[in-house]
């Protein structure tokens, strides 16, 4: 069948000199191409540095590596918040979920090692939060204003995302990456009371926008047999390439 | 060259990302909310005036008032100093208590509305804090120059609109 279409190319190549059929290589690339595992560090550092550690935020993320074109990810993580507002005091901590896959598009220079990454998230934060101090104005009968506590309330929020980012090899097994990402809260005003942040989320009045600067480390696992390796991987060693 | 996708554009993306992220995560702790619950009443009035031409006394309705004063039944604040013409009224119910009364007076004259309701805690947002939705359930009143009161709307929410018509009279 390739035979006869690079006959067919030559055909019409010298029939007209302008037209071409551009014959696709067959994907052999193995299915598994291993996982990588992902340390969170940047949106740690972010929001421990510019809420004075009234927020934080701990993250790890495992993604499967399939064909060096689709990467199943998920991410669990942790967070809290002591926020103080001009209308009260949140206290919030609890963990979260995030599921989904990433699609790689490159199709040049397509490896394991490297990876422009586009992909879709669905988020399920888990909490328990209180609402201290909460203000109730009330200007003529009660100048001053007087204040109400919220119990002690559990909470689970949805959230997705569409997520945008990169990977790409440190040195050794060692990979490094970003990720922003815009998301959008599924469960906005339900209850009596809401949270004011949502572990994995954010804050539910910030901009539905966060970033994520990724420490990994690839695991090549189970090892693949001696002598056999995909056309297009890399060696382990750093890629002369980035030498240049 | 083929193995490394673009570093150039690595770094350009990656900046990219974090300016946007830089630009975006403020958090809003400035309440940009309404969440003042007060009883809007519109004032509907009349009285009598005499005909020139025919010697009798003719019936003139007014929607605006000068020097009707109100106040909270044992509040000494003001609510209408009395001063301006007004045509509606602004009401704040107690957030603690089930009834309300106010006192309004007008030409040395008072009457006195009260306001029953039931109340229901509606929590904003951490900048906002609560607010107090009510539902009127029932209106009491002296008649020295109060006519009658139209209930027109029972709900009252964070929504600035009227929810009484006070008719009255004038003293001649």
């Amino acid at each position: 069948m390739m035979a006869q279409l690079s006959n067919i190319g030559q055909n019409m190549g010298q029939g007209s000199g302008q037209q071409k059929v551009v014959e696709e290589e067959p994907d052999t690339t193995p299915l598994w191409q291993g996982m990588n595992v992902k340390l969170d560090l940047g949106n740690t550092v972010y929001t421990l540095a510019t809420t004075r550690a009234k927020r934080q935020q701990y993250e790890i993320a495992l993604n499967c590596n399939l064909k060096n074109k689709f990467y199943p990810t998920i991410e669990l993580g942790y967070g809290l918040s002591h926020d103080i507002v001009g209308g009260g005091n949140y206290d919030g901590q609890g963990g979260f979920l995030k599921l989904g896959v990433d699609l790689n598009p490159l199709r040049k220079g397509r490896n394991k090692y490297y990876a422009l990454l586009a992909g879709i998230r669905i988020g399920l934060g888990l909490q328990q939060f209180s609402l201290t101090d909460v203000t109730l104005n009330d200007d003529y009968w009660e100048p001053g204003g007087t204040t109400m506590n919220f119990p002690a309330t559990f909470r689970a929020d949805c959230w997705g995302e569409i997520c945008f980012g990169l990977q790409i090899q440190v040195v050794g097994p060692l990979t490094m990456g970003w990720y922003g990402r815009i998301h959008f809260l599924f469960t906005g005003s339900t209850g009596t009371h809401q949270p004011y942040y949502v572990p994995g989320y954010g804050g539910v009045d910030a901009g539905n926008f966060s970033f994520n600067y990724y420490i990994g480390y690839r695991i090549d696992w189970p090892e693949k047999k001696a002598g056999k390796k995909p056309d297009n991987e890399l060696p382990d060693a750093q890629p002369t390439e980035l030498q240049n | 060259m083929n193995n490394i996708p673009y570093p150039t554009t690595i770094i350009h993306i990656a900046f990219f990302f974090i300016i946007l992220a830089i630009t975006s995560c403020s958090v809003d702790t400035e309440c940009r909310q309404q969440i003042n619950v007060v009883v809007g009443v519109q004032l509907q009035g009349d009285s009598l005036r005499l005909n020139a031409d025919s010697s009798a006394y003719d019936t003139v309705s007014f929607t605006q008032i000068r020097g009707l004063s109100v106040h909270g039944l044992e509040h000494d604040s003001l609510l209408a100093d009395g001063l301006t013409s007004i045509s509606t009224l602004q009401l704040p119910l107690k957030k603690k208590a089930d009834t309300t009364a106010f006192v309004l007076s007008l030409a040395g004259i008072e009457d006195t509305l009260l306001i029953a309701y039931t109340r229901e805690l509606s929590y904003v947002s951490l900048a906002c804090g609560c607010a107090v939705l009510s539902t009127i359930d029932t209106l009491d009143f002296t008649t020295h120059f109060i006519d009658s009161v139209e209930l027109i709307n029972t709900a009252v929410t964070t929504v600035k609109e009227n929810h009484l018509k006070l008719y009255f009279h004038l003293p001649q």
